[in-house]
């Protein structure tokens, strides 16, 4: 096996070769040392020639021992289908990766694994619920998945390291390089606390091309689904439709109707997809779907979840919310998800007919910045949950 | 055969004494001009030939030598035509010149006699007055403007031949012939509420809503803070920056002589006008260059920022400037003036002005409305890097302008607080301020140092402890810390407290949101991940 490896990922770095030319060369070869040692002729009809001439250029120049024994120095997984690492989930979807590359571990099988995915550009209540999310999720023994990107992917997974569980990104560039830059520090976190997968050897940059079908690979490795916020029309979708194809259970968070950027969840709900109103919900359909597979073999899998925390109670609640003053209710009232300027808030407050002035106004918003129970940024204050 | 006239000049706004001489003697006939001078000065030769032939006084065939004393000043941009006219005529013997005596003589000459005005005739007589003249021939068009300066006899002329009536009239009989122009400029000043007339229709009670804003203004205007205002296109940001002058208090005479000044260097005071009496409003369009905005060019002329002195300089669209050319205001908002340096010399400008910017909040103007911005994180760190940091830095106020809904427009009735009302305000705060300061260079608590701020800024224990408070949750730079305390300083002398107390310091801090991450849509701080991951370690 392992000379197999060297020689499929030497044919996985053959540029131009994709993943579906290379299933039908190893059905045709059966194995990767015949398709290296192959002549030219016998690729006719499997390759055109511009890709033989790719192969002939690579095999020139390309020492299998010493190529694979540096992947191996630099601590890099190289996972091909024929592995028997590679994730019994990922063999049965349509058009599997023909290898993987990980860097730490790949997800365990035998637990239960979720995907948070949703906008990079999120409001705040997104940011909430991808916290609280991931952070539940994670606690009772998920293992979240997502693509590491900015905005909902990286907060679930943020969230999933913090609470102590176990989260794996999927790349759509080689696994060596962090994508977006900003994640580098989440890069490095789940580099020790999960893995970072992709189907792209290393080094290679990330390309737009790259990013729809490494959501399958997100759909793939998990469960189920869970669509945080995404607009009518997003890329999420991409992995929803993956998923569904995959036979994937998806979940959508439901939003306010007005709120553009729940308005895919709210279409996806409209659609069928079932409704996450809690973290209890995806765990009740994992413990079904685990005791449904159980009846069919054998042995209960109900341990796989750690039920200890069943965190009904441990909403976080801020402990100051219940001591604000009058005044500071009234504003707190005025407070949303998405950052209100001070004026707006104090135009809003007169409307309600309180003799209040701006400057007033201004103090409680610090006051309860300073509590804890708000929040602010650039563009005004926002409730913070 | 010699004579000397005296006339003006300015470098920079810097005026000082020019000596005409002219020397008439025997030899081939030619006009020869020497002093330092550059090609449209030299020009004069010709028109003031032309106009003596065109008012009756031909040249005589002689070697004719004018020079333009000192020396060592390069003149350029500057008009020596009447007093070169008047120093020939001298020269000849049509004119005595004890009739000159202590007399400034400035004025353009067209080539038909007739007198033009001229640029930078107020700092001109106002110096040649200091230095003993008191008696100032001018372009009837600039007579106002150097009446102006108190006992100065102002005599404003407009043809050669009349110039020449006058000084060849005796003493006695002079007045009878041109009346000495006069300006009180007393009433100028005298009633403050006249100089907001050209406000008219310009008043804070038209603005419906932004409370905030109208507060943060107030708040800027009564500390002289700079002011940047946050907002959404169409909330009204403009609309407010221009009443700001409004409220601001009435101009002073020597804040209006230095106004003036700089307006009558640019050649801007119009026909007529003796004093600028209104406090400048300069809003400069986002194209603008980088010499037009701090002064300079060839003939250095002051710019937009000087023009703004004492005054509103008022930056709409402030991301859209060149990064360069809002990075030259860094200087000037510090030593509120500017000193440009050209080959010709260096010159130095006024700039005390308050700055009042007004940008949106993103590349789309709809932020924080997720609705319809879809700017990403990228893109608004971009768009709001243009304004650099150090600008950022000199800007104490920082405001978010809200949305406004149509309903809020339509209401009428609403009674909004007058300019007058705030201006009233506006003027007791300042009187704090200039009790509070009689001892010390600065007049405004944005002016304070570090010292001075340690010295008037006193913060109880209670006081000393929310500030820590605010620092820590707020994530406020250090830097702000002095703002945040010159502004508080400045809310409390609005509110006629001795004392910074609570209220005041969280007010002031409301209005620092320019600090390092600014809009952050996500609230990824490596720290906290950092911190997450140590404590399981722990556990």
């Amino acid at each position: 096996m392992n000379s197999e490896g060297k020689y499929a990922y030497m044919l996985h770095n053959v540029p131009g070769i994709g993943n579906r030319t290379m299933f039908k060369l190893l059905e045709h070869f059966n194995n990767c040392e015949d398709i290296c040692r192959a002549e030219r002729k016998e690729f006719s009809g499997i390759l055109t020639g511009k890709q033989i001439n790719a192969l002939e250029k690579l095999k020139c120049g390309w020492d299998a021992d010493g190529e694979f024994e540096h992947l191996y120095k630099t601590g890099i997984d190289f996972i091909p289908f024929f592995s028997d690492k590679y994730p019994e989930k990922l063999k049965t979807i349509p058009d599997p990766p023909f290898a993987l590359y990980c860097l730490g571990d790949m997800p365990d099988e035998n637990k239960p694994s979720v995907s948070i995915i949703g906008a990079r550009n999120n409001s705040e209540y997104g940011r909430y619920a991808a916290r609280m999310f991931g952070e539940r999720l994670a606690g009772m023994g998920v293992q979240i998945v997502s693509g590491m990107a900015r905005g909902i992917d990286g907060i679930g997974q943020e969230a999933a390291i913090e609470a102590g569980g176990k989260t794996f990104g999927v790349l759509g560039s080689g696994v060596d390089i962090c994508y977006p830059k900003e994640n580098e520090v989440l890069y490095d976190a789940i580099k020790s606390y999960g893995g970072i997968i992709s189907e792209y050897p290393p080094g290679t940059q990330p390309k737009p091309q790259f990013f729809p079908p490494r959501n399958r690979i997100i759909s793939g490795l998990s469960d189920v689904v869970l669509v945080i916020e995404a607009r009518q029309k997003s890329g999420t979708f991409i992995t929803v439709d993956m998923a569904l194809e995959q036979g994937r259970d998806v979940f959508a968070l439901p939003g306010r109707i007005c709120d553009s950027l729940s308005g895919g969840c709210n279409q996806l709900i409209k659609q069928g997809a079932s409704i996450a109103s809690s973290p209890e919900d995806i765990i009740e359909y994992l413990r079904c779907d685990a005791r449904n597979e159980s009846d069919n073999c054998s042995g209960g899998s109900d341990e796989n979840f750690d039920v200890k925390e069943t965190g009904a109670e441990k909403v976080a609640q801020n402990p100051y919310l219940a001591q604000l003053n009058d005044t500071q209710k009234l504003i707190f009232a005025e407070l949303d998800f998405y950052p209100t300027t001070s004026g707006m808030i104090y135009e809003n407050v007169l409307k309600k007919g309180f003799e209040i002035g701006v400057a007033e106004v201004m103090n409680v918003l610090v006051e309860l910045c300073i509590l804890g129970v708000a929040m602010r940024n650039g563009a005004g204050f926002y409730k913070k949950i | 055969m010699f004579s000397t006239v005296v006339s003006g000049a300015v470098k920079g706004i810097q005026p000082y004494l020019m000596q005409v001489e002219v020397d008439l003697a025997d030899g081939l006939p030619m006009f020869n001009m020497v002093g330092f001078m550059s090609g449209e000065v030299r020009e004069a030769a010709d028109r003031v030939r032309v106009a003596l032939k065109n008012a009756g006084y031909p040249l005589p065939p002689m070697r004719i030598t004018v020079n333009l004393s000192p020396a060592d000043i390069r003149k350029t941009g500057i008009a020596v035509d009447l007093p070169l006219a008047v120093g020939i005529l001298c020269a000849m013997g049509e004119i005595d010149d004890k009739s000159l005596k202590d007399t400034l003589i400035l004025g353009e000459l067209g080539l038909d006699g007739e007198i033009k005005a001229v640029s930078g005739v107020l700092p001109m007589t106002t110096h040649a007055f200091k230095k003993g003249y008191n008696t100032c021939i001018l372009p009837i068009d600039n007579a106002r403007e150097g009446a102006v300066v108190r006992g100065m006899k102002t005599i404003g002329v407009s043809t050669l031949s009349e110039v020449v009536a006058y000084l060849k009239a005796p003493e006695g009989d002079r007045d009878m012939m041109i009346p000495p122009t006069c300006v009180d400029v007393d009433s100028l000043f005298r009633d403050g509420n006249e100089q907001y007339e050209y406000l008219k229709g310009l008043d804070f009670s038209e603005i419906n809503g932004q409370s905030a804003v109208k507060r943060a203004v107030e708040i800027a205007v009564s500390g002289y803070h700079h002011l940047l205002i946050v907002g959404p296109p169409g909330s009204g940001k403009s609309m407010i920056a221009k009443r700001i002058p409004g409220i601001m208090p009435p101009l002073t005479e020597s804040e209006s002589l230095e106004v003036s000044s700089i307006y009558s260097v640019a050649g801007l005071l119009k026909k007529g006008e003796s004093l600028i009496t209104k406090r400048p409003f300069m809003s400069p369009h986002h194209s603008i260059t980088e010499s037009a905005l701090v002064g300079g060019g060839m003939v250095p002329r002051p710019g937009v920022i000087s023009l703004a002195h004492r005054g509103v300089l008022f930056l709409d669209e402030m991301t859209e400037f060149k990064r360069n050319t809002l990075n030259l205001l860094r200087q000037p908002l510090e030593d509120r003036v500017v000193h440009i340096s050209r080959s010709g010399g260096s010159f130095s400008y006024p700039a005390d002005m308050l700055l009042v910017g007004a940008m949106n909040p993103c590349p789309c103007g709809h932020y924080p409305d997720l609705n319809k911005c879809r700017c990403s994180e990228n893109e608004i760190a971009r768009y709001l890097g243009r304004i650099s940091g150090p600008i950022l830095d000199r800007i104490d106020i920082c405001v978010e302008a809200a949305r406004i809904d149509v309903g809020e427009l339509s209401h009428t009735n609403q009674c909004n607080e007058s300019s007058k009302e705030i201006r009233k305000r506006v003027l007791n705060a300042m009187e704090i301020q200039k009790k509070r300061f009689a001892k010390e260079n600065i007049r405004f608590n944005s002016e304070m140092s570090p010292a001075q701020i340690q010295k008037y800024c006193v913060l109880g224990p209670k006081e000393q402890r929310l500030m820590e408070n605010i620092f820590n949750t707020m994530e406020l730079s250090a830097r702000a810390y002095h703002k945040v305390l010159r502004v508080s300083r400045t809310i409390a002398d609005l509110d006629g407290s001795e004392r910074i107390e609570a209220r005041h310091i969280t007010e002031a801090s409301c209005y620092r949101m320019t600090d390092s991450k600014y809009w952050k849509k996500n609230t990824s701080s490596p720290e906290k991940i950092s911190f997450g991951i140590r404590e399981r370690r722990r556990a």
